[in-house]
């Protein structure tokens, strides 16, 4: 519409410059019109052939003052006067004038046939000076048709002009106007239009911030249900756990477990709820920090093996060859993550095998799991497109209905990673995860011992002596792997953060038992075992 | 000064029109006079068209709506012609042809621009018969400004008179 509008004023201004060029012609052309002196010239003629006669008439009557002389120079005059129409634009149009009636020509032919007796005219011969005034006089009525004939024609010829100055001034205006109003109502157009689309933005923006503040709101509703829940859930679980009785009826052995199991899964859930919340907020903190792949691949077996023991499945977790000892990311999450896709496969696909198979490619961890679905009691459950949605080929689609794995992509997401699905011949699947993961190389263990006993510290570098770990002055070194934290006191959280903060990038190891378990990577009992001691600190990162 | 030639076009001009009569031949007689008249004293000078011919020529290459193309016209300046009177203080003077047609014309003109009293026309004599003895030429081709209805009714030929005004 835009375009249109551009092209029909642009149009116009066309033509208002060329209604412009047109005025300026005509114009040009009537201002050279006035230059010519045709009118002028026609009627000096007239009259020169007038006063020639009459001083031809002053002669013969003898009249003082009129003389041979006189009537040579009316005669020189009147020739120049005829001259005028051989030469110039001038005499151009005079010819043009002069066409049909010829009458200048037999002007000229005159003066020629008469100029004999003229230069030799003399005072005393009336005879020659009667023919000549005869001859001139007859000349004198087509002279005067002449110049009237040109007045005329010079008087149309300037109206037309005018008529032709007009009409183009007057489209010149027109035109103008039109493409003035045209201008002038685009611009109020395109003005509106901007308004309106202001006002959108504005509307969109306000629907925007009323559409973040709910889900806002919706997010801290689930944090807040979440955490209210749970409470009572652990007191729940706490009172089954201590319903538990040895020597109690298997029957109602079952019957508790069963509840304790339901109980814990809603635990579970709600932790679930906790992080789908938190990562809606874009409130979850991911670490990144060494760690070795096997921890991860024994996380993720000791977390399903038994349960996949229990229904029959066959599990397992293997590293492949060409994978880095240590990678760096967030290890607790990542085992998250895989737990939430490997325990929607068992509940769902009705497998009898699931092989996780860790790997790493340019600087990419790489989880797979794989699986064969379809086996099982219910054909309803473990449909594939129920697992895999209408398309077998989007990934998005796998598991769209359940929370743990809607939490995983979410933490996956956060890291930079995503989900990809394999889809071999028969019912063998393939959930890829892949995240970001640098490969770390290590050849000394950097330790920095927080404590105020130097019992403990001694103890401490005693144990690690003679191992790749090295314990560091806490002077602010460059470099931190490892952080052994004596926990206790009532400032053991403050002192934890303030070393989080110091050392983002080292493991931190509680020696005792800490307030808050999840703030550490491994936990140590006082008093020391030193052999625990040095696998703790090898191991998290060297496998 | 004189008006330096570039290239001089010639025009055809049929021999007949320029056909020069008995009387137009170079003489001593007098061809053209200047007066100037003021409370003082009266001056009248007339210039033979040899006298004219010995001031120092100016040639003007120009057309006008009298002439077919670039016509090269030679003649003194007016200024300096007009000089001769003495009167340093002239606003305007009157030409005058044999006719005893007259206009005014502003002397500034004259200062401004290098306005001639041609006599010749491509290195040919004026006639009688044809604008002779005397053409008042003005530099149309070389200044834009004097392409105009009012400098064409200044280019009077048959000159035989130029009268001071009073001021």
């Amino acid at each position: 519409m835009r375009l249109l509008i551009a092209t029909v004023i642009l149009t116009l201004f066309g033509l208002v410059a060329l209604g412009y060029n047109a005025f300026n012609t005509n114009l040009t052309s009537l201002h050279r019109l006035n230059q010519e002196s045709l009118v002028w010239t026609s009627d000096q003629m007239k009259y020169e052939m007038a006063s020639l006669t009459r001083e031809l008439a002053k002669l013969k009557a003898g009249t003082e003052g009129a003389s041979p002389a006189t009537v040579n120079t009316r005669f020189d005059i009147l020739w120049s006067r005829v001259a005028q129409s051989e030469a110039g634009s001038l005499g151009k149009r005079l010819r043009a004038y002069d066409e049909n009636s010829q009458i200048l020509p037999t002007v000229y032919a005159q003066l020629r046939a008469s100029e004999e007796d003229v230069v030799s005219l003399r005072a005393d011969d009336i005879e020659t000076i009667g023919t000549l005034i005869a001859a001139f006089d007859a000349l004198q009525k087509p002279l005067f048709d002449f110049d009237r004939k040109v007045f005329l024609g010079e008087e149309a010829f300037v109206a037309d002009i005018r008529a032709q100055l007009w009409t183009s001034a007057l489209f010149t205006a027109i035109v103008t106007f039109v493409a003035f109003a045209l201008t002038v109502g685009a611009l109020f157009w395109v003005n509106r239009e901007n308004s309106r689309n202001k006002q959108m933005a504005e509307h969109n923006l306000e629907l925007a911030e009323a559409a973040e503040s709910a889900n806002q709101a919706k997010s801290r509703f689930l944090t807040m249900m979440s955490h209210e829940l749970r409470t009572p859930m652990n007191g729940v679980l706490g009172m089954i756990s201590l319903a538990k009785q040895p020597g109690m009826a298997v029957p109602q052995l079952r019957l508790i477990e069963q509840a304790e199991k339901s109980g814990k899964q809603m635990i579970s859930m709600l932790s679930d709820i906790l992080d789908y919340a938190a990562l809606q907020d874009k409130e979850m903190q991911l670490e990144r920090k060494p760690f070795a792949v096997s921890n991860l691949a024994d996380a993720v077996h000791e977390l399903f093996g038994s349960v996949a023991r229990r229904e029959g499945i066959e599990f397992n977790v293997a590293v492949e060859r060409n994978c880095p000892e240590r990678v760096s990311g967030d290890i607790r999450r990542l085992r998250q993550v895989v737990a939430h896709f490997a325990s929607y496969i068992v509940e769902m696909a009705g497998t009898d095998n699931v092989e996780v198979s860790i790997g790493h490619h340019d600087s990419t961890l790489r989880m797979a799991i794989n699986f064969d679905y379809g086996h099982g009691q219910s054909s309803e459950v473990w449909h594939p497109e129920i697992l895999l949605g209408t398309n077998s080929d989007d990934p998005t689609q796998f598991a769209s209905d359940a929370l743990g794995p809607a939490v995983a992509r979410g933490i996956l997401a956060q890291m930079g990673g995503k989900v990809q699905l394999g889809h071999s011949d028969g019912n063998r699947i393939s959930v890829i995860l892949s995240a970001p993961a640098k490969v770390v190389e290590l050849n000394e263990i950097l330790v920095h011992i927080e404590t105020k006993s130097q019992a403990l510290r001694t103890i401490c570098e005693v144990g690690l002596s003679g191992t790749k770990a090295k314990v560091v002055d806490p002077a602010y070194p460059a470099r931190v792997d490892i952080v052994l934290v004596e926990c206790g006191g009532l400032d053991e959280m403050e002192r934890v953060q303030s070393l989080s903060q110091t050392y983002p990038d080292a493991l931190l190891i509680a020696l005792g038992t800490p307030i808050n378990p999840s703030d550490f990577e491994g936990r140590l009992d006082i008093p020391i075992d030193l052999k625990e001691l040095r696998a703790s600190v090898l191991q998290q990162l060297t496998g | 000064m004189r008006t330096q030639v570039s290239h001089v076009l010639m025009i055809a001009v049929a021999t007949l029109l320029t056909a020069v009569s008995p009387s137009n031949a170079q003489s001593e007689d007098p061809v053209f006079t200047v007066l100037s008249q003021s409370d003082s004293a009266t001056a009248e000078i007339s210039f033979s068209l040899s006298e004219l011919e010995a001031f120092p020529q100016v040639t003007v290459l120009t057309e006008n709506e009298f002439v077919d193309g670039m016509t090269a016209f030679s003649g003194p300046l007016a200024r300096v012609v007009l000089k001769q009177t003495n009167d340093i203080s002239a606003q305007e003077v009157k030409l005058i042809a044999a006719n005893d047609y007259h206009i005014v014309v502003p002397v500034d003109d004259f200062r401004k621009y290098d306005v001639i009293l041609a006599t010749r026309q491509d290195g040919n004599l004026f006639s009688r018969r044809d604008k002779g003895p005397v053409w008042l030429i003005y530099p149309m081709s070389e200044h834009r400004e004097l392409r105009d209805s009012t400098y064409n009714a200044r280019l009077i030929w048959q000159l035989v008179r130029m009268e001071v005004l009073e001021n």
